[in-house]
């Protein structure tokens, strides 16, 4: 009997118009999950190394998990991989909302898409049918326009749409896959490959699966789920819930942590401005009759925590539209300190702007504060930047290019390449100023303060993360506050702050594992988690066996995890990319950060490589390459991707 | 002596709804921060600023000092 997953996944090759359902044994769920982990199996399996992100070649896999549709909190996550276009390695990103559970219900596990169609398509999946239909009359249009036209043309307001935008169509580097217009698979350009591709939207719809879904212990999973329900209000997490990830910011601030003036300081004088208690208290929905606890926040399928933002701004120079939902503290980061900006308003409305157009709001958030460091610098002229004073602070500005690069216009076309590729094009020392990894701009946790975030940040084969291990405050100081939770993955002996010993490095490639599982059984790392989350890495163990009835260890998901980090390294590997793209951005190693309690702090080159050596030497890699060696993939049940290898 | 307190993020539910956050506590001379929090009744796990700089819970307070706290969370 299979529980929880459908056993189907659906291939689509836009280039014939072929549709092909594949029906994997249970053992083949049970290695893979879902998720990243599913999703690379199928890179690796059909895709030719070296292939042109952009071209027919890549494939572009969406995967929900095992447990995706069950009502618990946290499981509906759908995860996209392909090969990223502004990368030029693995790209993968997470969203959660209602898409990922709809498509469970709708029939399947996974579609992995391939080729590239002529004309502009969407993929219409409901009740375990599917067909490839015309989107010649959506192209170009944003995501809400589109949404409202698909309710109306399947005659259904339940369909779920993950969908590019506009910008996704020019060919942004770092476009979104947007489902609900306002949840994102953000990161390394996936809307961007998706769109290369001529799909406009997959929209799914399962009228009977939500009935259908079958438990091998729905007792004990309805349990579960009432216990997080119970604990949420004197957890950790219950911060999060009423104010969102947006009330990180305070903490960063009094570490000194919170990235600002494009990465030179740790602080920001207006944080409080743009965190989360004055966003609940001015710009929710509901605010002014204090209602934004109910009008306010929206979750994602059967979420108790119900943590996503929901803003109305209806006068003033930026309305925003609560449809479009709210920014997180990522958003209000890159467009607010990294910026230098301090208006609530314009960071909610660019944040807007990029769930209209499809965008990555970290790489266009962090991209415009390049810009502004190297026009502050004298780097970039007027003359570069259509008349533009792009300035730290400069609000207004911030806005208009967002705009101009979600459209490409004048200076915007340039921006639209992330920032890397846009110093190679302008040169004259630009690239100085660069905050990027893997040629994409690092998120909103500094290296020099969270130094095992900062390791990963350069081994991830993704590009710079920060939800791709736990972070560093976790296992620092003498009292760490999640003893028992760190244990049960095997975590128990807290390092001194700021350190990069063994003992950290193993904590942050162990915790990578358990992140790395989250995303292949594709949970949300605000609920399932080995520190400050809802549930711990037991009441995972207990929510798959619940589901799946299999008898299953927290050993045996943490290699699922290491799995798919493995794989994901060896598709790198194929295409010959090796420990010397394990870079942090050069200026942290140069230019000290400036002013608050981080003042000072700068990465050490020597400390850096020893890290990375033995980073290798535990996740048993070659240490001289970085790449997985092929006793550690066959270990893992991954003697196939060796041979791919040459190994 | 007097000191000025915030409280952020879920910290200032412990005061009430409308003084967000914010107070003025009178307290004896020997005050350390960690006092703050036990007067305050904060169970959870907070990190301190004085005067805009991060400071130990056994930091004693000094008159009109300004004394921010912070829920310490990862994450986000
Ligand atoms: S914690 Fe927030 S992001 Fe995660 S599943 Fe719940 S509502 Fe969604």
């Amino acid at each position: 009997m299979r529980y929880g997953y459908n056993g189907k996944i659906l291939h689509v090759n836009l280039t014939t118009g072929e549709l092909t359902v594949e029906e994997p044994p249970e053992s083949f769920y049970r290695k893979y999950m879902g998720g990243s982990a599913l999703n690379t199996y199928y890179l690796l399996k059909e895709m030719p190394a070296n292939a042109d992100p952009l071209g027919p070649d890549n494939i572009l896999a969406l995967s929900v998990g095992v447990i995706t549709g069950a009502p618990i909190s946290g499981q509906s996550r759908m995860t996209s991989t392909a090969k990223s276009p502004l990368t030029d390695a693995i790209g993968d990103a997470q969203s959660g909302g209602f898409f990922p559970a709809e498509m469970k219900f709708a029939g399947f596990d996974a579609f992995i898409i391939k080729g590239q169609s002529s004309k502009p398509v969407y993929l219409w999946v409901h009740d375990g049918q599917y067909e490839l239909r015309d989107a010649s009359h959506l192209w170009g249009k944003i995501t809400g326009e589109v949404e409202a036209i698909l309710q109306e043309e399947l005659g259904d307001k339940q369909i779920e749409v993950a969908q590019v935008g506009p910008a996704s169509e020019l060919g942004v580097r770092y476009g979104a896959i947007m489902n609900m217009s306002n949840r994102a698979n953000g990161r390394t350009g996936m809307g961007t490959v998706m769109a290369s591709k001529k799909l406009k939207a997959v929209v799914v719809r399962g009228k009977q699966g939500k009935k259908q879904f079958k438990m091998a212990d729905p007792k004990g999973l309805i349990n579960l789920a009432q216990q997080g329900v119970k604990e949420l209000p004197e957890s950790d997490v219950a911060s999060l819930s009423k104010y969102g990830t947006p009330e990180v910011t305070g903490y960063q601030q009094a570490a000194g942590g919170l990235p600002s003036y494009n990465y030179n300081s740790g602080v920001f004088d207006s944080w409080e401005a743009i965190d989360g208690t004055t966003m609940y208290d001015t710009i929710l929905r509901g605010a002014d009759e204090d209602k934004q606890d109910r009008r306010g926040r929206d979750t994602c399928y059967a979420c108790t925590i119900r943590c996503k933002r929901v803003v109305e701004i209806t006068e003033g120079p930026y309305k925003v539209d609560p449809y479009y939902g709210g920014p997180e503290y990522e958003t209000t980061s890159t467009f607010g300190n990294y910026c230098g900006v301090s208006d609530l308003p314009a960071v909610a409305y660019a944040n807007q702007l990029c769930n209209q157009y499809g965008m990555d709001t970290i790489s266009c958030g962090a991209t415009i504060a390049w810009a502004m460091e190297c026009f502050e610098n004298g780097k970039l002229t007027l003359e570069d930047t259509d008349g533009l004073e792009v300035r730290f602070g400069n609000a207004e500005v911030m806005v208009k290019l967002t705009e101009m690069i979600a459209k490409r216009e004048g200076f915007g076309n340039i921006l639209a390449e992330g920032s890397a590729r846009a110093a190679e094009i302008i040169g004259r020392g630009t690239e100085e100023y660069l905050i990027t990894s893997r040629k994409q701009e690092a998120p909103a946790h500094m290296p020099q303060l969270k130094r095992s975030i900062g390791l990963i940040y350069a081994v991830n084969p993704f590009g710079a993360d920060h939800q791709s291990s736990e972070h560093d405050g976790a296992y620092e100081g003498d009292e760490p506050e999640y003893p028992e939770r760190l244990a049960m993955i095997g975590l128990t002996e807290a390092q001194p702050p700021l350190s990069l010993s063994p003992g950290k490095i193993n904590f942050a490639l162990k915790t990578q594992h358990f992140y790395s599982l989250a995303d292949s059984v594709n949970v949300c790392q605000f609920v399932y988690g080995p520190a400050w989350q809802l549930y711990d890495p037991e009441v995972l163990r207990a929510t798959i066996t619940a589901v799946t009835g299999w008898d299953i260890t927290i050993d045996e998901l943490l290699t699922i995890g290491e799995r798919r980090v493995n794989m994901l390294r060896a598709f790198n590997a194929r295409d010959g990319i090796d420990r010397e793209q394990d870079q942090l951005p050069a200026k942290m190693f140069k230019k000290a950060l400036k002013n608050g309690p981080t003042a000072g702090l700068k990465l050490d080159r020597a400390e850096f490589e020893a890290a990375l050596d033995e980073y290798f030497r535990q996740s048993n890699w070659d240490v001289e390459t970085g790449i997985p060696t092929r006793h550690k993939l066959t270990e893992l049940d991954l003697a196939w991707v060796a041979d791919q290898l040459n190994l | 002596m007097e000191i000025k307190v915030r409280l952020h993020g879920l910290l200032r539910d412990s005061l009430p709804r409308e003084m967000k956050g914010q107070t003025t506590l009178t307290l004896p001379e020997t005050a350390t921060v960690q006092d703050v929090v036990a007067h305050l009744n904060i169970k959870r796990k907070v990190s301190a600023n004085v005067n805009g700089m991060q400071v130990q819970l056994s930091y004693r307070l000094q008159p009109n000092d300004a004394l921010q706290l912070f829920r310490i969370v990862g994450g986000g």
